[in-house]
């Protein structure tokens, strides 16, 4: 029986070629997203060594408060320093600073870490070899408050040169340093993509920390001292009391690394899930092509049954086939993964975040993932229509196969519906329950759901096509007639195409809804709650923002009633990590429409807390409440809650102080403004306010002013940009639906050989012929695009209306992306038809009577 | 040559008594459909075919030759009455059990499509042995090939072959496993009358040379002459049976039959 599997399957060669790129493309996905994190993992792993492995201790405050984009640790003074250096086994102890920075290009612009691209980084120059990697490269170091060095690229690519003048925003005002030097990070220029600007210790720390304070200590040890043992002696010298954390350089490098090892982690799930999504979609081309082989092999199947073969050998035989297909694709896409990851990682390597001496990672038992899936997803697919091959009666080998009846029952009509509520009932409970791992619940629910569409899918594809493919019927005369009937006439081949199809772009359309509909949300927030006229905006990511100068200049110009400035520090509120967002109570109302639940803003003058409303019901808080506010650097202080506020515009995210508390509590760098809101005055002359403010905004970059629409603009565009992600990674599932249809129509059209041979010799000309087998494509396509929307929207609603309280206050459709998804649906349909319509044109016309 | 008509006794009835039988049927019954659509295909048909036995069955087209073909062989069931090959009854054995029947002691020849297009000749006829896992008696496949004289075509693909050669690989195909019975329907229907012959001069060695039992539907009177026994059907009954058959005798009974 294997050799009956092994030569059907050279046999068939040719009609399985699709399946297996189809297979291959998701395993490749997989494997090659493997490759990739590797490889990246491994090259910031090397670079970590790198950089810290001169470092032998590291002392630093152990005062720390983060939320899911920030950390801000309380500094480490330079008082320290002596006594770290008269401990026994220390060699040498250094001050670092490493901090986020900005720096004006020759042209204007300001470059600085926005959340996308490369950060760049401000460090403290070392003379110590083994504790600092930097190594001046051309130039010299940087001494005095007047000079600075940077890495080569930063260099080149903003187009400096040594001698040049350095344009850098800082907290304490802009400011113009010498470039003195060319400072190359180990070998490969920069930390693997972010840039360095160097200055000497005393500015690095006046700038970017506080005078004379550190981020942390960095300190070798004397030969022969191991690490553990320095760390337990400096542990017992620094004073016990002072919120200090000593950690051994390898610690201290691990816990650096592990920061990005949950990075990287995050995308190769996020890579793999895509990649199972593709061959989640590839399955029903697998599916089909197999029942397609099994309905074109009937009799010879029926034959191998009557001559003596159980129904366990004919599914074995076709599940040898399913599994040397799976393992061919399978090991081809791994291969095409490695191929893949080499052509990504260049890329990388190319912008440096991929050191250049790092290999390819190429770890054979990774690869087990990829293979197992492409192997079993194929195995699964295979097996419904291999058991269906099974079932062909033996009596099928002398009569004449009898075709494929539409056997659109009620049991199938029972099973789908009820496999796609269970799907939906997954679904609404993994969006609307408190659960661990909402996400793989939500994922299985539309798992199931696609499973239940797909199995009703042969009941719906007959009306479905009759409605939209009535008129191409009517315009297109005998082959639009012939385009209708074939669509129709097998309801299963046509349904597993479509449910192909409808898959993808279900995806593609959830994803839509839940971009526009946060867009939508988004916008009507700030259409609801800004009263500000204009915002200005720091832009660059960080806690430091533009000098107050500038809401103090913004708010003395005539046309202006308002320019509130906002600044953000880090702490806890009883222990539990909060932003704190210093501003003017007084002023607030004018600029942000803030409900005041209860209580008074004005009593934050005199030092209470305002909390937002979900904060209050979660903590249990109410006005007058007592509660601890701990200020990173400062330490807790007492004081109590005096209004609660409602607003959509802060999510719940973040308590309010006063302004001038803010100033007492966190160090100079913060006493910045990452937002101004400004408000004309009712009579102002806007055109010539704009200007006006305008002139200001330009004196203290990297500050930007936005009109309210631009303001959303921007709030928005991080929505756009995760969307395109996704849709770029959804691309490979859509891709693979559409090989699917070609698949089918390129075996429908070998199967209906005779058939259209005959079509040729009553007269059908190859155009018609052609023009029918194009329609019939185009109308498969639709069906799967129409059904897969309906469905995305369908998701989309169900989500937006499980996350009204996580920032989804309204539902959009995105009309313009539903309208390209059809218009793509409809041209890549035309594509896909072109091979097949082109073979069906081109068979000789007795050749094709005389197959069989 | 030509044998005088000899009126034969009625069938014998059923029972323990036909223990030579290598195959027979019982009060077969079987109804295509049901309702306004049934279509009664055989009609409480009792027959035997003996052993060593070349049986040939004729009848108009849609008389139901095909269909107690396929009921006796196990490809299909009946709807009343029992089938007995040797001594087991069909109508008992589940659908594995059936299977296994049909690979050791029944074997096929179809009027077309006999063979497995991706296997050569050699595989098509050894196969019914692959498939039981058994090893083929090779000096009996080499006895059978050189009958139908097949021993240079066995690397062939059956795309590679004549239709003619086809046939004999089907006719070794059924003969190399030994069965207890050989089921042939229209075997020569699709060939020329003289590869017919040469076709129908096999399976008459293998009645005579290896006591092989084959039953054959046939409606061709040339290729009924080679058996040793022919049964009419018409309308789903056994109607007329005639010993030791000859072109002529049965042409003349077909005629009396109005075909
Ligand atoms: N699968 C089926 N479903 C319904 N009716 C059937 C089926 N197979 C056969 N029949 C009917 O049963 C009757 C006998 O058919 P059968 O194929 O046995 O005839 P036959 O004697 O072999 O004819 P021929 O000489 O044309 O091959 C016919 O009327 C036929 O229409
Ligand atoms: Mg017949």
């Amino acid at each position: 029986m294997l050799k009956v599997a092994l030569r059907g399957l050279r046999a068939h060669a040719r009609r399985l070629v699709l399946t297996t790129v189809v297979v291959l493309m998701g395993v490749a996905f997989v494997a090659g997203g493997q490759v990739i994190t590797d490889t990246v993992r491994t090259s910031f792993d090397e670079a970590f060594t790198d950089a810290y492995a001169g470092t032998d201790a590291v002392i630093r405050s152990a005062d720390v408060a983060a939320n899911a984009f920030q950390q801000q640790r309380a500094p480490v003074g330079d008082d320290l320093l002596a006594t770290v250096r008269a401990v026994p086994g220390v060699r040498a102890a250094v001050p670092v600073v490493q901090r986020p920075i900005k720096v004006v290009d020759p042209t204007g612009e300001v470059a600085c870490f926005t959340s996308v691209g490369a950060p760049i980084i401000g460090l403290n120059w070392v003379d110590d070899p083994t504790l600092s990697r930097w190594r001046i490269v051309e130039g010299r170091a940087p001494s005095g408050p007047d000079e600075l060095v940077m890495d080569p690229k930063l260099a080149a690519d903003k187009g400096f040169g040594v001698g040049d003048q350095v344009t850098v925003p800082l907290a304490s005002g802009t400011q113009v340093f010498e470039l003195v030097g060319i400072a190359s990070f180990a070998t490969t220029g920069n930390f693997s993509g972010a840039s360095g600007v160097l200055f000497d210790t005393p500015t690095a720390q006046t700038e970017l920390v506080a005078p004379a304070s550190s981020d942390w200590i960095a300190v070798a040890a004397e030969p022969g001292v191991d690490q553990e043992t320095l760390r337990a002696q400096l542990r017992a010298a620094v004073p016990a009391d002072a919120e200090l954390q000593v950690l051994t350089g390898e610690a201290f490098s691990d816990e650096a690394r592990s920061a990005f090892e949950q990075f990287f982690d995050l995308i190769n799930r996020v890579l793999t899930i895509f990649g199972i999504v593709a061959l989640f979609v590839a399955t029903f081309v697998i599916y089909n092509t197999f029942s397609l082989l099994i309905t074109q092999r009937a009799r010879e199947l029926a034959l191998l049954r009557a001559v003596g073969a159980s129904r366990r050998q004919v599914v074995g035989s076709m599940v040898i086939e399913a599994f040397v297909v799976g393992l061919v694709a399978a090991l081809a896409g791994i291969l095409a993964g490695i191929a893949l990851g080499w052509g990504v990682t260049t890329l990388l390597g190319n912008i440096g975040f991929v050191r250049p001496e790092t290999p390819l990672q190429i770890r054979l038992p990774a690869f087990a993932p990829a293979l197992i899936v492409g192997i079993g997803v194929t195995l699964v697919a295979a097996l419904f229509p291999a058991w269906r091959g099974s079932r062909i009666a033996p009596v099928a080998a002398m009569r004449d196969v009898a075709h494929d009846a539409v056997r659109a029952g009620r049991i199938r009509t029972a099973i789908g519906t009820a496999v796609a509520a269970l799907g939906i009932g997954l679904l609404v409970w993994g969006l609307a329950g408190d659960l661990d791992d909402p996400l793989t619940i939500v994922g299985i629910g539309m798992g199931l759901t696609f499973v239940g569409v797909a199995v009703l899918a042969p009941v719906f594809v007959g009306p479905l096509t009759n409605v939209l493919a009535a008129p191409i019927g009517r315009w297109r005369g005998v082959a639009g007639r012939l385009a209708r009937t074939n669509a129709a006439r097998n309801p299963r081949r046509s349904a597993a195409t479509v449910s192909a199809v409808m898959i993808g772009v279900a995806l593609v359309s959830f994803i839509a809804v839940i971009g526009e509909s946060l867009r939508v949300s988004r916008t009507e927030v700030i259409d609801q709650t800004v009263r500000a006229d204009y915002v200005i905006d720091a832009r660059c990511a960080g806690l430091s923002g533009v000098s107050p100068e500038l809401a103090g200049e913004v708010g003395a110009l005539d046309d202006v009633r308002t320019a509130l400035g906002f600044r953000i520090g880090l702490g806890r509120l009883d222990a539990r990590n909060q932003v704190i967002i210093g501003t003017d109570p007084v002023a607030l109302p004018d600029v942000l429409a803030l409900d005041v639940v209860e209580g008074d803003l004005a009593s934050l003058q005199d030092g209470a807390v305002a909390v937002p409303k979900e904060l209050a019901a979660d903590q249990g808080l109410q006005v007058g409440t007592p509660v601890v506010v701990d200020f990173v650097g400062v330490g807790p202080r007492d004081t109590t809650v005096g209004a609660v506020v409602d607003s959509a515009f802060f999510r719940g995210n973040g308590i309010l102080i006063d302004q001038t508390q803010f100033d007492e509590v966190f160090p100079a760098t913060q006493q910045t403004d990452l937002q101004v809101y400004v408000r004309l005055a009712d009579d102002a002359d806007r055109a010539g306010a704009a200007t006006a403010i305008d002139e200001v905004v330009d004196r203290f970059p990297p500050a930007s002013l936005q009109d309210l629409a631009a303001f959303t603009e921007a709030q928005t565009a991080p929505i756009d940009r995760v969307v395109f992600f996704i849709w770029a990674l959804l691309l490979l599932a859509v891709v693979i639906s559409i090989i699917g249809v070609l698949n089918t129509l390129l075996l429908s059209v070998y199967e209906r050989t005779r058939e259209l041979g005959l079509l040729r010799a009553a007269g059908m000309s190859r155009r018609q012929v052609r023009a029918s087998i194009r329609w019939e494509t185009v109308v498969i396509t639709l069906i799967g695009t129409v059904v897969g929307i309906t469905i995305g929207l369908s998701f989309g609603w169900t989500l937006v209306r499980a996350g009204a309280d996580e920032g989804f206050s309204a539902f959009g459709v995105p009309w313009l992306q539903v309208a390209i998804i059809l218009g793509v649906a409809w041209v890549a349909g035309l594509l896909a038809s072109l091979w097949p319509a082109r073979r069906a044109a081109r068979l000789d016309v007795l050749a094709a009577i005389a197959h069989d | 040559m030509t044998t005088p008509e000899t009126p034969l006794p009625a069938p014998p009835p059923p029972g323990p008594s036909a223990g030579t039988a290598a195959a027979r049927a019982i009060h077969a019954t079987k109804v295509y459909g049901s309702g306004d659509m049934a279509v009664t295909a055989v009609r409480d048909v009792s027959v035997e075919f003996g052993r060593a036995q070349f049986t040939a069955i004729m009848g108009p087209s849609g008389s139901g030759k095909s269909t107690l073909m396929h009921c006796m062989a196990g490809l299909d069931s009946l709807t009343a009455g029992q089938v007995m090959i040797g001594d087991v009854d069909l109508t008992r054995l589940g659908e594995r059990d059936l299977t296994r029947l049909r690979r050791d002691k029944v074997g096929f020849i179809f009027q077309a499509f006999n063979l497995v297009p991706t296997l050569t000749a050699e595989e098509n006829i050894t196969l019914p042995m692959d498939l039981a896992g058994r090893a083929p008696d090779d000096a009996w496949v080499q006895t059978v090939v050189g009958t139908v004289g097949l021993a240079d075509r066995l690397d062939h693909r059956p795309s590679e072959l004549s239709g003619g050669q086809q046939q004999r690989v089907a006719v070794a195909r059924a003969l190399a496993s030994r069965p207890e019975i050989i089921f042939a329907d229209e075997p020569t229907g699709n060939l020329d009358s003289r590869t017919s012959a040469e076709i129908l001069g096999f399976m008459r060695r293998a009645v005579d040379e290896y006591a092989q039992t084959i039953v054959m539907v046939t409606h061709d009177p040339i290729a009924a002459g080679y058996a040793d026994r022919v049964v009419f059907l018409a309308d789903g009954s056994i109607v007329d049976e005639i010993a030791g058959p000859t072109a002529d005798s049965v042409l003349d009974r077909m005629r009396r039959f109005g075909e």
